[in-house]
């Protein structure tokens, strides 16, 4: 593993832990649910990015357990997921129009690659965040879009560490089918904010 | 969120030794509204408790800090029939081990849940497993009437609707034309899946089997070596077993031993080494069999994953390789651990007798032989009788020996494994080339018998000739080639009769049970149950024709 990246991880996680702490200390002095809630958001946050630590650098490569799931129920979850969580930014889906019933991926990595995508795109919007799925031609495409200043205009290495880029990827590679690969996009969206995109062969 | 009304119906059982990871559990359970919750913290109260009532979920830790571990304890379950197929099982593992864990198992769960385990994740499988499970509620209703064309049924209609559980109908269709001996349609089946999605493992061993039950031993070997060459198959044992069946239906035994070799190394699991062990032994390679068989005493101590019968075959590979005191030692003491089981002790009984004639002790053997005499039934194809035959041989008993082993010949005169142990057996006791003669002598007077209810069937003498085969099944009750022969002379009659016979039908049916249990997932059966079952649709459209069952 990167050194460089190792040390950004750790920073991360210390500043992760260092929230916790201090949002801890708030609901010891003065005891809330609004106050537990937010613990315990920032307790997610560590959760997933050391899981998303763990999944890319455990050292034996990221190896995609392929079965038939619906992109539907996926997004769903995620989006239950998202209104339990203490963002203040609504989460919802987008119409879902040419979503397939069902498609070819490793449910777990491509949760934990929209789950990081979706974390992402909380931190920057405004007030909306929509996931869609469609099947273009034949691959399938997961979005995350976000109603926020878009990457060209957000601060340089966008997702703090990288480490939930470095997922993104990871999780896309790991999916092939015959010769093709899995990708991933970041890019503006028409009409304002950000989207990402997860292709999946 | 409320979750009373998808999980209001839940029960759960949590099976972890950490008593602190079951609170946990339990807490996270109680949120999702899942108050029926019942833990074990090893795998016997587990074991009690699934035998005493029905759960929804079961959730059971990798770790199990015994000499078991979660994923044997599935295999066990899944192997004895012991987990309802409607109940969810949930494997809990740490996310370090779990790539190790799920591609060396046998046995899937329905899902891994990765420590550290959260509300959300339980909440997100546990509904899409129940999702699943209602959707085939129609199709696992059919399957439990034992109604495959039902199933089929079932199948066709969820595929209809074209929804998220598509593939999983197909896929319980394909195995389900398979069962039901319709093995074109199986392959269309699984061509029109692969051309959805190239390369899908049970699609591609599907497939495979498809051409095995069409006697393509060729095709399906091609095929399985295609998903173990492949990224996600090369740990598959499936694709391993399907190659060893076909080379054993070939005739080359050697072919299939190296490749169970080859699958034991790649699972080192219980179940890889025993079915090498026993194939090794049937081909004389005793000292892979004993290696195994040792390696199986050894893993298995204590745990769920051991089987009396490994004891059996220890004692007796020891005993053929001049161990005797330790072939007696291994008998003793497993004979404590199976005191219960009469079907052991007079295996043991022949065995002991085996090693104490190799032995020098004369007298301890006759009065083991002794015993066993006694406590022998009626002589079968199996390792039981075969195993007695050994003994009167080593013992000097000739007369009676040999007839041990043709009366085992006699009872399934067309099994080749069969024919390897006797061979074997033949061979240790020093009466090499006599096989012939045992076999001869055995299926002579069957071989009449079948030839003459043929020749009477032919010569349009039906009610004499359905009389002849049943006197000769009558006599070999548990002969394989003369149950089919049995089975398919009754659906013939039937057929040229054109006419609905009750009590024929009725043993025809009787004999698939029997074959059933004699030759499970044979593919000769399985076309035996679908000519069957197309006799009875001819003669309810009323266009039965006496067509003979394809060879």
């Amino acid at each position: 593993m990167d050194a460089q990246i190792a040390a950004l991880v750790v920073h991360d996680l210390k500043n992760a832990l260092g929230n916790l702490e201090s949002q801890l200390l708030l609901v010891e002095r003065e005891p809330s649910s609004a106050g537990a809630a937010r613990a315990r958001h920032s307790c997610e946050q560590l959760r997933r990015d050391l899981v998303a630590f763990l999944t890319l650098y455990r050292g034996d490569g990221l190896h995609a357990v392929v079965e038939d799931a619906s992109p539907r129920s996926l997004l769903e979850s995620l989006v239950r997921g998202a209104s339990c969580s203490a963002t203040t930014v609504e989460v919802g889906l987008g119409s879902l129009a040419q979503s397939p019933p069902f498609w070819f991926f490793d449910p777990r990595l491509v949760r934990l690659a929209l789950d990081a995508a979706l974390n992402n795109a909380c931190r920057y919007a405004r007030r909306r965040v929509w996931l869609d799925a469609a099947c273009v031609g034949d691959v399938l495409v997961f979005s995350v879009e976000d109603d926020g200043p878009g990457p060209s205009n957000s601060e340089p290495g966008q997702w703090s560490t990288g480490l939930g880029t470095e997922l993104c990827r990871a999780v896309a590679q790991a999916h092939q089918q015959g010769d093709r690969t899995g990708t991933v996009r970041l890019f503006e969206r028409p009409g304002g904010g950000a989207r990402f995109e997860l292709e999946l062969p | 969120m409320n979750f009373k009304s998808l999980f209001a119906d839940v029960s759960a059982l949590i099976i972890d030794d950490m008593a602190n990871q079951q609170a946990s559990l339990k807490g996270q359970l109680a949120m999702l509204e899942i108050a029926r919750v019942d833990a074990a913290s090893t795998v016997d109260d587990a074991l009690r408790l699934l035998k005493s009532r029905r759960y929804t979920v079961v959730m059971c830790d990798y770790n199990l800090n015994q000499r078991s571990d979660g994923q044997q304890l599935l295999e066990h379950l899944r192997e004895n029939g012991l987990l309802p197929p409607e109940t969810i099982f949930f494997m809990v593992t740490a996310e370090a081990s779990y790539a190790a864990v799920a591609s060396a198992s046998e046995h899937k769960p329905d899902a891994y849940l990765l420590k550290p385990v959260t509300v959300g994740d339980i909440e997100e499988r546990l509904r899409t497993q129940i999702e699943r499970r209602v959707a085939l509620t129609k199709v696992h209703q059919r399957q439990g009437l034992g109604d495959l064309p039902g199933v089929v049924a079932a199948c066709d209609e969820l595929v209809q609707r074209k929804d998220r559980f598509t593939m999983s109908a197909l896929q319980i269709k394909g195995s389900t034309l398979l069962q039901l001996g319709r093995h074109e349609e199986a392959n269309e089946l699984y061509a029109q899946v692969l051309s959805l999605r190239p390369g899908l493992i049970w699609a591609q061993l599907g497939m495979a089997r498809a051409q095995k039950a069409a006697g393509n031993f060729e095709e399906a070997k091609a095929l399985s070596y295609e998903v173990m060459r492949s990224k996600d198959g090369e740990k598959n044992v499936e694709a391993y077993d399907l190659i060893a069946q076909c080379l054993e239906s070939q005739g080359d035994m050697e072919g299939a031993l190296w490749t169970l070799r080859d699958s034991a190394a790649v699972m080192p699991s219980a179940r890889r080494h025993r079915l090498l062990g026993e194939c090794a032994f049937r081909n004389g390679d005793l000292a892979t069999a004993k290696e195994c068989f040792a390696k199986l005493a050894k893993s298995t101590k204590g745990s769920i994953t051991g089987q009396p019968q490994d004891a059996l075959m220890l004692a007796q590979v020891k005993s053929d390789t001049g161990e005797h005191a330790e072939a007696v030692l291994i008998l003793d003491q497993a004979q404590s651990q199976n005191r219960h089981d009469p079907a052991f002790a007079n295996v043991a009984l022949a065995l002991k007798a085996q090693a104490l004639f190799k032995g020098g002790d004369k007298a301890g053997a006759e009065a083991a032989l002794s015993r066993a005499r006694q406590a022998m039934r009626r002589p079968k194809a199996d390792f039981s009788t075969v195993a007695l035959a050994k003994a009167e041989l080593l013992g000097g008993h000739e007369e009676a020996g040999l007839k041990l082993l043709a009366q085992a010949v006699s009872a399934d005169h067309e099994n080749p494994r069969v024919k390897q142990l006797i061979g074997n057996a033949l061979k240790d006791t020093g009466h090499d080339g006599k096989l012939d003669q045992v076999v001869s002598a055995a299926v002579g007077g069957l071989n009449a018998k079948v030839s003459e209810a043929r020749s009477l069937f032919r010569n349009s003498q039906i009610d004499e000739a359905l009389e002849a085969i049943e006197r000769a099944q009558r006599e070999f009750p548990e002969n394989s080639a003369v149950l089919l022969q049995a089975a398919q002379m009754n659906c013939m009659a039937l057929r040229l009769k054109k006419q609905m016979n009750l009590a024929a039908s009725e043993r025809v049916r009787a004999y698939l049970i029997r074959l059933d249990s004699l030759l499970p997932g044979s593919d000769r059966v399985a076309q035996m149950h679908r000519y069957y079952r197309e006799t009875l649709a001819m003669l309810k459209s009323g266009q039965a024709s006496p067509t003979a069952l394809a060879a």
